[in-house]
This record gives structure tokens, sequence and C-alpha cells, in this order.
């Protein structure tokens, strides 16, 4: 009697399921508001940790003088000055004296660098995918009527789902992440007074005169690095994926030369195009959660480099010009990550991957973060789609 | 085998927790029948019944993470409970089962414990929903699902004495309506 059955109501599992439809929508509201709530304290968690790093001040090592400006505006030459305007103030034709000295023996450069490093960069790499989701439900649905064999269906699909594809978009980005300051040299010669007027036309000349005989400096301030992209991975079975994909990367430095008064100011931007390749490997899975860790590589090109100059001789601004860069270097980098991804449905999800790259010398003039910093700690943070190859399921 | 199996139903669990159909589907499929069972027990109405066991399986599909596994045959046990909890609650929802008043004299018949190993189970079945509505649903919480009078009392809003009194109402009842089903096939045979 305990076990006696009767048949079911007609349509009853398809009412069952129109019921949960409506009732998942409004589930599907409240587990969006909880998760975006985890989301945001993780955030606040990862940001709270940066800033935190980024109050420790980090030496690095010396910087050999040659290398200490990254770009330089160009200077010209004894026989551009305007020389009616000199002949007719002494001051500054004591300036012109020393300037053929110094014009001609080129831009002052400080000889003790002394780096000082106000954060930790952090910048972005590629990420990988992980898998655990990627069973397709779909493809034994309505062909079990026992437990024992949907598992075996659902277990053969997990073991045989490589070959497929997710994508993934990210991004990252800050400010201020690294500073240098080098100290210049006392010249021997006099300085002379401010005749701002007289450099409207040569004001990098200006600055370099006026600022003889005065300590000069050198400072760059390198920005966070802001990368974002779109990668795609494959993969290889339920563990492995290959990722690769397009990124583009903005590497913002803020220079400042001269002395407290007479100086330039710059804003060098370096923009690149990445082509990323890492192995993924996925470690394990817990709920909607998955940890995975990441290795490869990433070779970037630069692609455009501008320079916007600003010229201040005592304090004032005289003048500035916007140049484009020539230099325009590769970039390799190697990077090893580990990440945890929150499926937030089943084809969604939201990644967070620290991890640290190390970036080669691209052997050029320009003076990058990776150059003055090549050992990065990075953090990426993303939002990952899942495609399933439809000619394997 | 046993362990397969246990095995088994902790991963279709697992995959009905994480909201997949397929699996929700195949726990559907493999109780329905019994649970249809159960609910026609207590209702008559095959419209109600239908939409009582769909609030049952929503039920179970949404508290399901509440559900502790311990071995075979207690998710059938649980999903029966909130079967009846959500019978219980139709039936309170419907207005108030009369639980007919019967006298102390009433109440000290003798019920002789009739045969019954000869019946076939579908006729227990309908001479138990043949019962009027307050002695089939004690009589189904305390023989079938073994519920004690006190639960039943504070299930149904009644006293303790009156469960009781309810049940034996309902078996007596029972006994008789055996008692002439044996004689009709004595007659006939």
């Amino acid at each position: 009697m305990s076990d006696y059955e009767v048949d079911e109501p007609d349509e009853l599992w398809a009412s069952i399921e129109a019921a949960q439809g409506s009732d998942i929508r409004r589930k599907c509201i409240l587990v969006w508001v909880r998760r975006s709530v985890a989301v945001a304290a993780m955030l606040v968690a990862v940001i709270s940790t940066a800033v935190y790093l980024m109050r420790d001040d980090i030496a690095l090592p010396k910087l050999a003088a040659p290398e200490m400006i990254s770009y330089r505006p160009t200077v010209p030459g004894p026989g551009n000055l305007p020389l009616t305007k000199v002949s007719s103030d002494r001051a500054v034709g004591n300036l012109i004296r020393h300037d053929k000295a110094v014009g001609l023996s080129g831009v002052v450069m400080p000889q003790d660098s002394v780096c000082q490093n106000d954060a930790v960069a952090v910048s972005t790499v590629n990420e990988a995918q992980d898998t655990v989701d990627t069973v397709d439900i779909k493809t034994v649905r309505d062909i079990t009527d026992t437990a024992g064999d949907y598992i075996a269906a659902v277990k053969h699909n997990r073991r045989d789902n490589g070959g497929s594809f997710s994508l993934s978009m990210y991004t990252s980005g800050g400010t201020g992440a690294l500073f240098n300051n080098q100290s210049g040299y006392n010249a021997i010669l006099n300085s002379v007074g401010p005749q701002n007027s007289q450099w409207r036309d040569d004001p990098m000349l200006g600055i370099l005169l006026f600022n003889q005989g005065k300590a000069v400096n050198s400072d760059i301030k390198h920005r966070l690095p802001v990368r974002a992209g779109i990668s795609v991975v494959y993969n290889l079975n339920d563990r492995f994926g290959i990722e690769s994909g397009l990124s583009y990367t903005n590497l913002t430095s803020d220079i400042k030369e001269g002395s407290g008064s007479h100086y330039y100011s710059a804003v060098q931007r370096l923009h690149y195009i990445g082509l990323p390749l890492n192995v993924k490997y996925r470690i394990w899975s817990w709920k909607s959660l998955d940890f995975y860790a990441s290795g490869g590589g990433l070779v970037e090109k630069c692609v455009a480099a501008t320079l916007d100059c600003d010229y201040f001789i005592d304090n004032h601004k005289n003048g500035g010009n916007d140049e484009s860069i020539s230099d325009r270097p590769w970039q390799f980098s190697v990077n090893a990550s580990a990440g945890v991804q929150c499926n937030i449905v089943k084809s969604v999800g939201i990644y967070v991957e620290p991890g640290i790259s190390y970036y080669f010398d691209d052997g050029s003039q320009l003076r990058t973060i990776y150059k003055d910093k090549p050992l990065n700690f990075n953090l990426n943070l993303g939002v990952r789609f899942l495609f399933r190859s439809s000619s394997r399921h | 085998m046993e362990l397969d199996e246990t095995d088994s139903e902790l991963q279709l669990l697992r995959l009905v927790r994480l909201g997949d159909n397929t699996a929700q589907r195949t726990v559907y499929k493999n109780y329905v029948r019994y649970l249809a069972a159960v609910c026609s027990r207590y209702i008559l109405n095959d419209e109600d019944i239908k939409d009582v066991l769909q609030d049952s399986f929503l039920k179970i599909f949404s508290s399901i993470s509440s559900f502790d596994y311990r071995g075979r045959g207690s998710l059938k046990a649980w999903m029966t409970k909130v079967t009846v909890n959500e019978v219980l609650k139709f039936q309170r929802r419907n207005g108030r089962i009369e639980f007919v008043g019967i006298s102390e004299n009433e109440h000290d018949l003798p019920v002789d414990e009739p045969d019954i190993d000869s019946l076939p189970s579908e006729l227990i079945f309908q001479m138990i929903r043949d019962l009027p509505d307050g002695y089939r649903t004690i009589f189904n919480l305390y023989v079938v699902e073994n519920r004690s009078h006190k639960e039943i009392a504070s299930l149904l809003g009644i006293k303790e004495s009156t469960s009781a009194s309810q049940l034996h109402r309902a078996k007596a009842m029972l006994a008789e309506k055996i008692r002439l089903y044996n004689n009709s096939k004595t007659i006939s045979i």
C-alpha cells in the first residue's frame, strides 16, 4: 500500500515548468542583487589592497643617466636664437653666452639618480577560461528516465567537452603607478633673471638656459597601465584550454623636467595592440566558482605614440607643442596568474585574476613603466562569455 | 549496486540544487506517480490533486537545499512529507474539515482487525478515498504517514482526543467495508 502509485495528472510537468519560469525570474533578480553586492565587496577589498600597496615605497635600481628622459622635445640650435632681443638685454646676453656652451653640450642630464617607486603597478593580462559549466545539459535532456542514466550521460558529456569556446572581455585601469625623481647637478655657470617674454618662440631653450646653475630634476610618473581586450578560449578538454585574443594597452607617463620654476611638463602616451597566448588549467570548482591557473605570453606592438609638452618659465606657461614619437617598439612579456571566476549564469561569468608579469626590455629609448619596473603584479577584472562549439554537441 | 544508486541519487540531487531542468524532470518522473497516489488518498477532485502536486514539486525544487540526504528512501520520505504538508495547506485553504463528533459509546466499540492481505492495493486505496473527509485525513496521517495523534492534532488544529476518535471511527468504517467486500466475495464463490 505504501508504494501504491497512480497515473500522473495530465500536463502536470508543463504547468510546473511554467510556474517555475515565473518563479525563477523573481529569484534571478534576488540572486543578481546578492551577487552584485558580493562583487562590489570583492572590488572594495581589491582596491583597498591596491591602495595599501601603493603607499609602500619600493626602491628601484639606479638608472643610468642617458636613459633618464623618455623622450625629449626638439631643442633648438643656437642658430635659432632671437639675437636681436638678446643684444638688447645684458642679462640675457650673458645667458646666451652660457647657452652656447650649454646648448652645444646637449641637454643637461643629471648624474646621480635616485629613483622612487610610489606604487605597485597594476596592469592587466589576458586570462584563461574554465569549463565547469560547459556541460551541455540540453543534449541529454529527455533521453533518460532514471537518475543513473542521466548522470552517466552527464559524465560522458563532461569528458567530451573539448572544443567549446569562450569569449572574455576585460579591462582595468587607475591612476599614478610609478614615480621617478632624478636630481641633476649644479652647474658652475651663474643663473640669470627670468625674461619670460623673450623666450616665447623657443621656450625649451629658455628653460635650459634659465636652469643653468640650478639643480635640475627629471620626474617621471607612470600612470597605471590600462588594458582592455577580448579573448577566446578553446577548451582542449575538461581542464586545459588555450586562450588567445586581441588586447589594447595604453601607457601614459607624466614627465616633468627642469628646476622648480623653469621646467617643461609633458604627457607621453603610448598605444599598444597585443596578441596574447595563454594556457589555462582548471584546478577545481565549487558551486558556481571556478579556480584556475594560467600562464603564457603577450606580444604587443606600439601603434601610436605622442608627447604633449607644456613649457613653464618662472612658473608661467610659455607655450607648448604636441609631437608624435617615431619610436614604435615591440613589447614582449610573459605572465602567470591564478584566477577565480564566478559564473552568474551558465554562459556568463565575472572573474578576478591576480597575476605576475615580466616585461622584457624593448630596446628603445622610450621610458615606460615596464622598463622601470619589468616585474609587475597585476590584477585583471573581466566578464567572460561562453559560447559552445555547435559542431561538437 | 546500491552504492551506485545512492551515488547517482546524490549526484542527481546536486544537479537539482543547481537548478538543472533535466535533473528536476528526472526526479519528477521518478516520484510523480507515487506522490499522485499520496495526494489522491487525501483529495478526491482531480484538478485539486493536480494543483497540490504542482505546488508540492515547486516546493520540493525550491527547498531542496534544506534537504539532508540520509541514504536511500530519505528523498522519497522527505518529498512525501512536503507533499502531505501541501495537502493539509490546501485543505486549510478550502475550509475546515468536518470532524464528526462521536459518542463515548461508539468510541468504545471494538474494531475487529479485518484480513487485508488478500485485498488488492487498488481496492484499499479506493476504500480509503471513500471515507468521509475528516476520517480520511486522519487515517492517512496516522496509518500511512505514521504520524502520532499529537502531531496530527497540531497539524490540523484539533484536540488529540478528536484525532484518536476520528481514527477509531475511520478504522471501524474501513473494517466494515472490508467485511462487506469479503462477504460478497464469499457469496459470489
